[in-house]
């Protein structure tokens, strides 16, 4: 039972950094670009707000900053896809190396530093409710921002004339710019918000679940936050219920170790991404229906039709 | 020629159009156009395609700018420069290639346009929908999600949404082009409720009958350049209009045709077939139908009986769930069996179906279904040509030039190219929706003419009109379908018009 709600509590902790980065990557792909540069993001924002949270003692300073300095590197996706034509794919892959480069240089001096990390706040009342209590409500408090974050991105996607402009430039943009939206201007703003939540998501990684900071520690996080986006169908709710599978198939390790059962620490690592190989390979054609018309397009170079 | 309106209008037109020119690239799309409405009136827009309708209307609209040439709304010099600003000013427009997005819902895709507060209101916009479909009789359902729409269903929602965000001129780009005739009754009662209480309605259309049953004036445009501006069509007699669209008078279809050759194989055979639609409903309940080779077969029917449903299913396109399709003998289960069996097909909507907006007119052709011409590794694009222009010459529905990309066309052109290239195609069986769909006078009668062709070739021919004139004038036979059932068949002797319709609707003959 303890292993259970182990699994399940560390299932949300370390979920929700790539619950973060997958729900910016929704947006972002929901107006029609993909941002393969997610993991970049992640790493900018987590080292970010370590820097930050180390030179202010303020956490919450830290994941401002994060999202920030992940916003600014998806900007620099979104200028050269929307406004340069360059190749989406390309692109995105740029600004991660780019990120990774960046992070390697000025966190060197940070490895090994101690912060003031935010730490787990039980929620009185239902954090005393059976198994949900202790995986749900004794978190940290961005995992608690993020139940909110979740709900609030389906509104604005699904509930407001901004977030239907942003799915009209993902599923037609011919049609939008009938309506008075410039296809441009909507995807830059789509992919500026979704770059903030991976920084926020790298933010959680660095200064709230492993409170250190290391080159490239989002270690593929980013990737699996992309490929989660497609096998969610492109929607808030099942991206939060994947990120938390996710996060579980990362704590399964960690969790059997401390009782002292032996695995083999490759396996472990690799669990994952197969878990993320066998759910595409499982819902791919579905998940494919549902995809926005527009990433068909990706290789027209995010430039909006006439 | 250009011929002035007759009477002096005695109040300030809403909208008045000053010498719109517009070029695109080599293509002098409009030069010197003028153009007027009235509040109240109905003013017909026609001419060829390619003539520069829909290039007009869309610098009224303000979709492109013109290059020269000004225009006033309510006497007013405006320059619009975004349909955003258009709609600001009262001007709504139905585009001909439906601006929807097939992903959403009814409401959604309103939404976008009538619903400016930064919150939806889907509810109460579903409400309102709900309501204005009923007054206005354009029934659609708020919460169907429009992929799953018929092309005809699909106008409904264009229209609705334009008069939900408030247009007091109201264009309407080939609205009827898509519609069952009973539609078209429909809309242009829609149409005339509109210009009693003030609206002023701009129509295209390449119906003449349709002109004299709801313009008040009407405008010919040729070659980007106006011939008749804003006569009353009662002045004109149809082999005048139809002179001063084409520039010459066009033959009348011969009426004599040979019998349908007796066959022990049918071209196409459809067995107590039933198939889904994409929602997932019985759109098809078991069809037996037989086009013989040699024999034109038209389908008549209210939009959304079942006839998309029928051509794909006929082409190996949708799958059944009971029944056997057989082309030449041959069962089909896919669209590479039809093929192989030598079927060509017109489909639908072409632009969705079977266009890749990016390509150019040659690559079309050579994406006939048939072997494309290899030379080592690569496609022999001469050999491509060479297929195109003889194609051309057969067909003579002068295609557009062949390095021009299906995304610049008008719709009229579009259709062509399809058109060309199935119908050049030496094939057992024909399936043809909607042939004639926005195509001008001269080139819907070349096409009629085609298919003639064909039947006199061997083929047999499945042909899908709203237009049942049409229908009459070609078929041997026609099958009247209604809600996924053949409801009859009358022969060519015993056509007539009441009682296809009554089969329309699900009555008897
Ligand atoms: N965006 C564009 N780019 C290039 N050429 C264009 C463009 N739009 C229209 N044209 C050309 O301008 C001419 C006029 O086209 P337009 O669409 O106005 O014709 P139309 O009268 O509406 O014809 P139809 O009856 O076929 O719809 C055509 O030769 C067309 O190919
Ligand atoms: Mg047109």
């Amino acid at each position: 039972m303890s292993l259970i709600i182990d699994v399940l509590t560390g299932g949300v902790r370390g979920g929700t950094s790539i619950l973060y980065a997958a729900l910016g990557e929704t947006v972002s792909q929901r107006s029609g670009v993909i941002n393969l540069g997610t993991e970049g993001g992640m790493l900018g924002g987590a080292l970010t707000a370590y820097i930050i949270a180390a030179e202010t003692g303020n956490p919450w300073l830290g994941v401002l900053g994060g999202g920030i300095v992940g916003a600014a590197l998806a900007l620099v996706h979104a200028l050269l896809v929307l406004w340069r034509g360059a190749n989406q794919f390309a692109s995105g892959l740029m600004v991660l190396f780019l990120a990774l480069g960046l992070t390697s240089l000025f966190g060197a001096s940070y490895v090994g530093r101690t912060i003031t990390p935010f730490t787990t706040w039980a929620i009185p009342v239902l954090s005393d409710i059976p198994v949900l209590g202790p995986v749900l409500f004794d978190q940290d408090p961005l995992v608690y921002l993020s139940y909110l974050a979740v709900p609030a991105a389906w509104f604005v996607l699904f509930r407001t004339r901004a977030g239907l402009l942003l799915r009209t430039a993902g599923e037609r943009s011919d049609a939008l710019t009938v309506h008075g939206a410039d296809v441009r201007v909507v995807r830059t703003w789509a992919v500026g918000a979704g770059g903030f939540l991976a920084g926020v998501g790298g933010a959680h990684l660095s200064i709230a679940y492993t409170n250190t900071w290391f080159e490239n520690m989002v270690a593929g996080r980013g990737f699996i936050a992309v490929a989660l986006v497609i096998l969610a169908a492109w929607g808030p709710v099942k991206v939060m219920a994947g990120a938390y599978l996710f996060g579980a198939a990362l704590a399964l390790g960690p969790a059997l170790q401390a009782r002292g059962i032996p695995v083999n620490q490759f396996l472990l690592h690799v669990i994952p991404f197969v878990l993320t190989l066998v759910v595409l390979a499982a819902l791919g054609r579905r998940s494919s229906n549902a995809a926005p018309a527009e990433l068909q397009r990706v290789f027209e170079n995010g430039a909006p039709a006439t | 020629m250009s011929i002035e309106a007759p009477v002096a209008p005695t109040t300030l037109p809403m909208l008045q159009v000053d010498g719109f020119s517009k070029r695109f690239g080599e293509v002098q799309a409009n030069s010197d156009v003028r153009f007027d409405v009235h509040a109240g009136e109905v003013h017909a827009l026609v001419g060829e395609n390619g003539a520069g309708k829909s290039t007009l209307l869309k610098m009224v609209y303000g979709v492109y700018e013109p290059d020269e040439g000004r225009m006033l709304i309510d006497g007013e010099p405006v320059a619009l420069g975004s349909p955003a600003a258009a709609r600001s000013r009262g001007v709504g427009m139905v585009f001909q290639d439906l601006r929807l997005v097939p992903a959403f819902t009814v409401t959604e895709n309103i939404a976008l346009a009538a619903n400016p507060g930064p919150v939806l209101r889907l509810k109460d916009l579903a409400a309102e929908i709900a309501e204005a479909s009923a007054r206005h009789g354009l029934a659609v359902h708020p919460n169907a999600r429009v992929r799953h729409l018929s092309i005809g269903e699909r106008q409904r929602v264009e229209i609705l949404k334009v008069l939900m965000t408030g247009a007091r001129l109201i264009i309407l780009d080939e609205p009827t082009s898509v519609l069952a005739p009973q539609e078209v009754d429909a809309l242009f009662a829609v149409v005339r409720q509109l210009t009693e209480a003030g609206f002023g309605i701009v129509i295209v259309t390449h119906k003449l009958g349709e002109v004299r049953a709801i313009a008040d004036r009407v405008t010919v445009l040729r070659a980007g350049r106006t011939v008749l501006h804003g006569v009353d069509p009662d002045d004109y007699d149809d082999e005048q209009l139809i002179e001063a669209m084409v520039g010459r008078a066009v033959p009348a279809l011969p009426a004599e045709r040979g019998p349908v050759p007796p066959s022990d194989v049918p071209a196409l055979e459809l067995t107590g077939v039933s198939s889904r639609g994409d929602r997932g409903h019985e759109a098809l309940t078991d069809i037996s139908l037989r086009v013989q080779p040699g024999e034109l077969v038209g389908i008549a029917g209210v939009a959304g009986s079942g006839q998309r449903e029928l051509c794909e299913v006929a082409l190996g396109l949708r799958p059944t769930t009971s029944g056997e399709v057989r082309i030449g003998g041959a069962s089909v289960d896919s669209a590479r069996d039809a093929i192989g069996a030598g079927a060509a097909s017109v489909p639908e909507d072409p632009v969705a179906d079977s266009v890749v907006r990016r390509l150019t007119v040659l690559e079309h052709m050579g994406l006939d279904g048939r072997r494309i011409p290899a030379r080592g590794l690569g496609v022999d694009w001469a050999a491509v040509r060479a297929r195109m222009t003889d194609a051309d010459a057969r067909l003579g529905l002068r295609i557009a030039p062949a390095k021009r990309r299906l995304s610049e066309l008008s719709g009229g052109n579009i259709q062509r190219v399809i058109l060309t290239r199935e119908l050049a195609l030496d094939s057992s069986l024909v399936v043809a929706a909607y042939p004639s769909r926005g195509l001008d006078v001269a080139n819907a009668r070349r096409t009629q003419e085609v298919l003639l062709e064909r039947r006199a070739a061997g083929s047999g021919v499945l042909m899908v009109s709203e237009d049942l004139d049409e229908l009459m004038a070609l078929a041997d036979r026609i099958v009247v379908m209604h809600d996924g059932h053949v409801s009859g068949e009358v022969l060519a002797a015993d056509f007539d018009r009441q009682a296809i319709g009554r089969l329309m609707v699900g009555g008897t003959s």
